[in-house]
């Protein structure tokens, strides 16, 4: 399925006339029948539409049916009406919500295996789009004055979750400081960007005993020096013995 | 909310799943990622079912959903590229509508307009469709339409050469 699909003429049917046409509906099924069989434009069109859709019936359908009923059954909010209004570009990430305060990991809790300095933790960020949720991937592209929330699967573990832009800029992005992660791995609160453009690279890092928020933060800045954009883009780990996680964004102008 | 059942989904996917695919196909030029986004539209149509009218045609309305997806999808992945300025610039376009079926440029062009004038160029450059036709499926008035496309028009002049300009036909 290589070629793209053959140009619409003028006065021939547009795409939705052919698709209801192929769907069956009347009129335009008969209306479409009568103009193709004049029409080879019209014909080759047809002929595109229907390689697609077997195309569709062959691989993709099955490949993605799963998918999409999962996507429908989760909820359509990760937490309804947590979203905080959007506000004007400010000077850096703004936290918006409540101070929480840090709670200990619960009693009994069965951390990430492995060395801490070497565990990843999945960071998922989701961007409040036309009133919904909308989960981002790494590298994606968002804008300054998005609003956006965080989920980190680590489970009853406190967290610290920081940002850095290619100024070498810091931001914390839980209040107060640090916020023990829910069973639904939302963080509580969210942040809405500034308008500082060019990449910006989240983390997640487990706080270990003893560690300040400070050291990951100095660790933070340490790594991305002067390096800059390129530097921020390819930072995938903080030089600090805990499980963490990374997630890059690039901020663009609207 | 009583998540949807199954079987449901799984038969309107088979019937609507095709028209959406065409669409992202013929927008975003990848099997792959219109494989992705036909997932996407469909979440969005599904959840948004309630707004269709009794008797009214789904596909039409998919068909703008559709679209909107893919052009988003594109004047993202344009803007990203325009950000990271890395992509190698495509050789001589030689118009408007060939411009806008090579994915890159047709990401970057898209990316520098708002919504509305971007959804007028793809109708009316990649569709064919006619100023009426873009008019009729958008709501909107044939001068609105012709307005957008010369707003259009202008600034892919600038962006894109005069020569190409000189050859494009609104």
């Amino acid at each position: 399925m290589s070629e793209p699909m053959p140009t619409h003429r003028e006065g021939c049917p547009d795409d939705v006339a052919l698709e209801r046409a192929l769907a069956g509906e009347a009129p335009f099924a008969e209306a479409v029948r009568r103009h193709a069989a004049g029409c080879p434009s019209c014909t080759s069109r047809l002929g595109w539409m229907e390689e697609a859709g077997e195309l569709f019936a062959r691989r993709v359908f099955p490949a993605t049916r799963d998918g999409v009923v999962e996507a429908l059954s989760r909820p359509r909010w990760l937490v309804p009406g947590a979203w905080a209004p959007l506000v004007g570009a400010a000077a850096a990430l703004v936290i918006l919500f409540p101070m929480l305060r840090p709670a200990p990991a619960p009693p009994g809790y069965v951390g990430v295996k492995g060395g801490a300095g070497e565990v990843r933790l999945p960071v998922h960020v989701y961007v409040s789009d036309g009133g919904r949720a909308r989960q981002l991937g790494t590298g994606d592209v968002v804008h300054p004055g998005d609003g956006l929330r965080f989920v980190v699967e680590a489970p009853g573990r406190e967290v610290f979750l920081v940002s850095v832009d290619q100024t070498g800029r810091v931001s914390r992005l839980v209040p107060g400081n640090t916020a023990v992660v829910p069973g639904t791995g939302i963080i509580p609160g969210g942040s809405i960007l500034d308008g500082v453009l060019g990449p910006e690279r989240i983390f997640a890092v487990v706080v270990e005993r003893g560690m300040r928020p400070e050291d990951v933060e100095s660790a933070l800045r340490e790594a991305v020096g002067r390096g800059g954009a390129a530097s921020v883009r390819a930072l995938e780990r903080l030089p600090v013995a805990a499980p963490q996680g990374t997630f890059l964004l690039e901020k663009v102008a609207r | 909310m009583t998540p949807p059942e199954p079987q449901a989904v799984g038969e309107l996917y088979r019937r609507y799943g095709p028209a959406i695919f065409r669409r992202c196909l013929k927008l975003l030029r990848s099997p792959a990622e219109a494989e992705d986004a036909t997932q996407e539209v469909f979440v969005r149509v599904f959840r948004s079912l309630e707004r269709l009218t009794y008797g009214e045609s789904a596909l039409p309305w998919i068909y703008q959903i559709a679209t909107r997806h893919c052009l988003h999808r594109l004047r993202d992945g344009g803007r990203r590229d325009v950000a990271r300025a890395r992509l190698p610039e495509p050789e001589g376009p030689k118009d408007l509508g060939q411009a806008l079926s090579h994915r890159q440029m047709a990401g970057r062009l898209l990316s520098q307009f708002d919504e509305r004038t971007a959804l007028i160029a793809v109708h009316a450059f990649v569709d064919g469709m006619t100023q009426e036709e873009v008019a009729g499926a958008m709501r909107l008035s044939r001068k609105t339409v012709g307005l957008h496309l010369q707003k259009f028009l202008s600034r892919a002049r600038a962006l894109l050469g005069d020569e190409l300009a000189q050859e494009a036909k609104p």
